[in-house]
């Protein structure tokens, strides 16, 4: 299988924050992959962090939080692992009723089966909307 | 002499110079510069005057501006004409505004009241109005500033000689009180004047100690502002010794309503020996004013005006709660007693009387057999009377006369029981020490009981006192149990225990009975519940007196854990039929366990034994487990909290306990010795071996571990033997006072200004022991952590009851110990961070979708620079951005949107109401690596992507909107 190895960083808004280094099949290929790839990667990253066995504070992270007045664990950003097949659905049905933009570089893109180039010039940047209704 | 005679003319002379210097302390001419240039659109002058005046108003700065001016101005002029012009200012500035056209007088109910009217404003109009705001501070700043605190004693004074000579001067209040205490020369000479009749004015119509160009004769009002003050007044002057006690006497001889009754709550030798004729005079005036509305009710007004300057108590007795006056001596009592007496039996007498009863000193020859030997001229209908008011001094003797001298020991403790206890007091209203009153309780027969409850204690404490004894032990336990009534639950701990075998078991019965009740108080709103609550726990520390224990908690855990040994049988199981049950308590495989003939593990119960009486009571028994595990961790929970001490046998019992070792093991415990580890087969385990505890363990705490640089060595050890806790000890969150809360002393803001909805945070309250405190408008709430201390949190919130509204503004946080507040850095260190901990909580889960502050700065930048970075995706040039807007071209219309807000505008100006729809947003996440934005971003992008595609719009609201404000283009 023909791979690309790009890594792609969402730096938008602050400081980087979402930086991925994987093969993707193609460096040009669907949005419809592109989430799925996405999403599957998401759900990869979460696995290992589960369950947090080696979560504990050290010395300096103490004196740290100490600082700013709270001192505990970051939180889980998950209770269970989620099924990757069942994830790539729900985003897939979560793209096209518009709950999220997906944007690459100075383009929006709008289908599941626009093509996408992959480029480290054109960051992949997925935004969050919310359902509104007139009051 | 006019009565405006303080001059207008001395105003209008100083005025310039008071003018520049609050012009120079606003630095009112470099700020219009700066104004005009920042808003070239407003052309009009009047329109910048008026806006700059607001907004140096506005700054909240008032009280500093107002110190700088005054600052000022003494520096300018000698210090007699400073308390002068700003007295002066404070008189006329209304009056004195009036002279310039800005400023008119409008109707304002039954009075006039001066205005500001905008259009006309200039520089002069700015100043002036600036100075008539100004002024009002004064009375805010005045003790923080010497110079102002002298000039506002006379101020007080001034305006007393005004009212005293009957003269209304609009003028602005001071804080009088404060500042009558001073003696000084012109005080003393301003109430000789009073009481001689005759006040002297200047020849600018000002008050003068001295000059006798204008007297006015005195004028006694019964305005409650004047006669409080002359009150006051006389007091200092008797106190001081400043006026001759012939004088004073003779003036209150005319002025009743002005005599300074509230000098009768002093006994006789606390009087200056020169004065004590004056006492027996007010003495004759208050009776004589008793007198006058027992003949003429009409004027009890005026007696209630005199009375009400005596210090007062409220008492609640056994009938009803009432307001005594304290007055020094027994006279007042025997005057009532005379009067009982002459009425008979049932003749109603007027009240103040027997408010007057209240006695609060004793005279020096008042000793207690000489009250004995005059109570018994009285009758006993009188002298029970009497007993309604009595206080702990005149108690005894009327026990003696009506023959309860052998009551003597009951009735002191009861006295001291009602003084220290209130619902609100440590511990509250309803607990009793019952080896302290129980030997008292035995010795009574059953006259004393009917004669003490007819005539003696409240019915509150008589029902407590009677369920020590047992009576009506059952109507009482039905009372507690089918009613919820608070005070038969309080009760239900006092009732007797049997002595024999069964003691125990009796004990148990209580204690699930009242666990029962605190389960059921869930059904209950906030405030009932949390009464409920406290109730149970009145009973429950009651009924630990009861058994012998130190502390509620003690009987917690040994009742809980002594259930341990009953349950082998469950775990050994029982053979129904064909099949094998049996309880599970093993960790990965708790719960029922069932097997068939051949020993295989059964998913679920068979039908065939789903009905038999065996099943069902494993079913119940499984049950009451998961119950009771639960029971288990809020003991812990609240052991660790409060830190309860616990003894190394009742460990040892715990440990007998199937369900309560698997919790226990897996806790870090503190000795005496300040040694750590868990709880092992007797052995404290920590990461260097094995200790024996020392002396009482408790749940450590790690804040102290924080304290002491071991907290990463104890998780790491946590994590190293696999420890699975039943409540967060190892990693609790901790909470420590910041830098900036230290600096802040008392009140931390790290929880303010959140928006948290008040559903979900009255639901955490509830659960995590907060109540709600304070007036009905005051939403701020307090849990009670360790001792007396307490944490506390406010709402921005101007409401009726918390969940009026759906959301509300978090503000500061304090704590406070025995009802005052104390410096965070004074807070214990567990009870800061517990406290903090369930604020955590509340901001965690009850905060609005995670909306962060409104729209702090830090918050708006990155949500500018999100949204630029993205406009040219979403739209090209149909998006810009000029904060705080950002503009989108639709295709039916143009819009902005505020970066802060969210709100939109149809340009150029009608507002498009659009909000989300939070109800229609799945619960579940989607998977992706999104963009880190806030509520508001997400809002924002929401709504700009929803206005590009405006001709897509569904929603009817919207369009109808749209179609509203479009049409008429």
């Amino acid at each position: 299988m023909p791979t690309a190895q790009i890594e792609l960083q969402s730096t938008i808004a602050s400081t980087p924050r979402h930086s991925w280094t994987f093969d993707w099949p193609s460096i040009e290929l669907t949005a419809r992959e592109l989430i799925r790839q996405a999403t599957l990667e998401r759900c990869r990253q979460y696995a290992p962090a589960q369950p947090q066995h080696d979560a504990t504070l050290s010395q300096e992270a103490i004196a740290a939080l100490a600082e700013q007045g709270r001192i505990a664990l970051p939180a889980r950003e998950l209770t269970s692992v989620p099924d990757p097949e069942e994830e790539v659905q729900f985003a897939l049905a979560a793209f096209t009723g518009r709950r999220f933009l997906l944007l690459a570089g100075q383009r929006q893109i709008r289908e599941l089966d626009e093509v996408v180039t992959l480029s480290p010039l054109a960051p992949l940047v997925f935004i969050r909307l919310i359902p509104l209704q007139g009051g | 002499m006019p009565a405006h005679a303080f001059k207008l003319d001395l105003l209008q002379a100083h005025w310039p110079l008071l003018a520049e210097q609050l012009a120079l302390a606003s630095e009112l001419d470099p700020r219009y510069a700066e104004y005009t240039a920042a808003h070239p659109e407003l052309s009009m002058d009047f329109r910048r005057w008026a806006d700059l005046c607001s907004e140096i108003l506005a700054d909240g700065e008032s009280p500093t501006l107002a110190t700088a001016w005054l600052g000022r101005i003494a520096e300018q002029l000698p210090r007699s004409q400073l308390h002068r012009m700003v007295h002066l200012l404070a008189l006329r500035i209304e009056s004195f505004c009036l002279t310039h056209p800005a400023f008119e007088r409008q109707p304002d109910g039954p009075r006039q009241r001066v205005i500001a009217v905008e259009t006309r404003f200039d520089r002069q109009a700015c100043l002036l109005e600036l100075a008539r705001q100004l002024i009002g501070e004064l009375g805010e700043i005045e003790a923080a500033h010497e110079a102002l605190a002298d000039w506002t004693l006379e101020h007080a004074m001034q305006q007393m000689a005004y009212w005293a000579a009957g003269l209304r001067v609009a003028s602005r209040p001071v804080n009088w009180a404060r500042h009558t205490a001073a003696d000084t020369d012109d005080f003393r000479a301003l109430m000789g004047q009073i009481t001689s009749g005759q006040l002297s004015f200047d020849e600018d119509g000002a008050w003068s100690p001295t000059a006798s160009l204008h007297a006015l004769a005195f004028q006694p009002g019964t305005a409650t502002h004047l006669v409080r003050r002359i009150r006051r007044g006389l007091s200092l002057a008797v106190e001081q010794g400043w006026l001759p006690c012939a004088s004073i006497a003779s003036f209150c001889e005319n002025h009743r309503h002005l005599a300074p009754l509230e000098l009768l709550s002093r006994t006789r030798q606390d009087w200056p020996a020169a004065y004590l004729p004056l006492r027996e005079t007010l003495y004759e005036g208050l009776r004589l004013g008793l007198d006058t509305v027992a003949a003429s009710p009409e004027h009890s007004s005026q007696l209630e005006v005199s009375l009400s300057m005596l210090d007062y108590a409220e008492a609640v007795d056994p009938w009803g709660s009432a307001t005594y006056f304290d007055i020094a001596g027994t006279t007042a009592l025997f005057w009532y007693a005379d009067r009982l007496e002459q009425a008979g039996d049932g003749a109603t007498i007027s009240p103040e009387w027997r408010q007057l009863a209240h006695v609060i000193a004793l005279e020096q020859d008042e000793t207690h057999a000489v009250l004995v030997r005059r109570l018994r001229n009285y009758s006993t209908s009188t002298l029970l009377q009497l007993l309604q008011s009595a206080t702990w001094l005149t108690e005894p003797a009327l026990f003696d006369v009506l023959r309860q001298a052998h009551l003597e020991p009951l009735r002191a403790w009861v006295h001291h029981y009602r003084a220290e206890h209130d619902p609100e007091s440590d511990p509250p209203f309803g607990t009793i020490a019952i080896d302290e009153v129980g030997p008292l309780l035995a010795a009574l027969s059953p006259q004393d009981w009917d004669w003490l409850k007819q005539h003696y204690l409240p019915a509150d404490l008589a029902q407590l006192l009677a369920a020590i004894v047992g009576h009506g032990a059952a109507a009482l336990e039905k009372s507690a149990m089918t009613k919820h009534a608070h005070l038969p639950i309080m009760a239900l701990g006092l009732l007797p225990l049997p002595d024999n075998g069964m003691r125990m078991d009796a004990c148990r019965a209580r204690y699930l009975q009242l666990k029962s009740l605190h389960d059921a108080a869930a059904r209950y709103g906030a405030q009932r519940q949390a009464n409920q609550r406290q109730a149970v726990q009145v009973g429950l520390t009651n009924l630990a007196g009861n058994a012998g224990f130190d502390s509620p908690g003690e009987l917690e855990w040994l009742i809980e854990t002594a259930e341990g040994e009953a349950l082998n049988e469950w775990l050994i199981g029982q053979t129904i039929g064909d099949y094998h049950v049996c309880i599970s308590l093993e960790s990965g495989q708790q719960g029922l366990i069932v097997r068939n003939a051949k020993g295989k593990l059964l998913a679920q119960a068979p039908a065939a034994i789903k009905k038999d009486p065996v099943w069902l009571a494993y079913k119940a028994q499984w049950e009451q487990l998961q119950q009771q595990r639960r029971r288990f961790v809020q003991v812990l929970e609240s052991h660790l909290v409060r830190q309860t001490w616990l003894s190394p046998e009742q460990l040892e019992q715990a440990q007998q306990h199937p369900l309560a070792y698997a919790l226990i093991k897996e806790l870090v415990w503190g000795d005496e010795a300040g040694q750590y580890g868990a709880y092992r087969l007797g052995l404290l385990a920590h990461p260097d071996g094995f200790a024996e505890p020392a002396g009482r363990v408790r749940l450590a705490h790690p804040i102290e571990w924080l304290q002491g640089g071991t907290l990463a060595r104890w998780q790491a050890w946590a994590i190293g033997c696999g420890m699975q806790q039943p409540i967060k000890q190892v990693f609790r969150e901790l909470y420590v006072p910041t830098p900036a809360e230290i600096e802040a002393g008392v009140v931390s803001q790290r929880y303010a200004g959140r928006w948290v909805s008040t559903r979900q945070a009255q639901g955490i309250f509830k659960a995590r022991g907060w109540r709600p405190s304070g007036w009905s408008e005051d939403a701020e709430h307090s849990r009670r952590l360790h001792g007396t201390i307490r944490a506390h949190i406010d709402f921005d919130f101007h409401h009726h009851y918390f969940t009026e509204v759906p959301e509300v503004v978090t503000a500061g946080v304090w704590f406070s110990e025995a009802g005052t507040p104390i410096a965070l850095t004074d807070v214990p260190p567990i009870a800061f961070s517990e406290g903090m901990r369930d604020l955590d909580l509340l901001i965690a889960r009850a905060l609005l979708h995670g909306a962060d502050s409104y729209s702090s700065n830090e918050s708006l930048t990155a949500r500018l620079a999100l949204i630029s970075a993205i406009a040219p995706a979403l739209g090209g040039e149909r998006i810009r951005l000029a904060n705080p807007h950002v503009h989108v071209d639709g295709k039916r219309a143009n819009y902005r949107i505020h970066l802060g807000s969210g709100h939109i505008h149809i340009e150029p100006g009608a507002y498009l109401c659009v909000i989300p729809d939070w109800q229609s947003l799945p619960k579940k996440a989607v998977q992706l690596p999104f963009e880190d934005s806030d509520a508001r971003t997400a809002e924002i992008i929401s709504k700009i992507v929803l206005l590009l595609d405006d001709d897509q719009i569904q929603d009817e609201a919207i369009l109808e909107q749209l179609q509203r404000s479009i049409a008429p283009a």
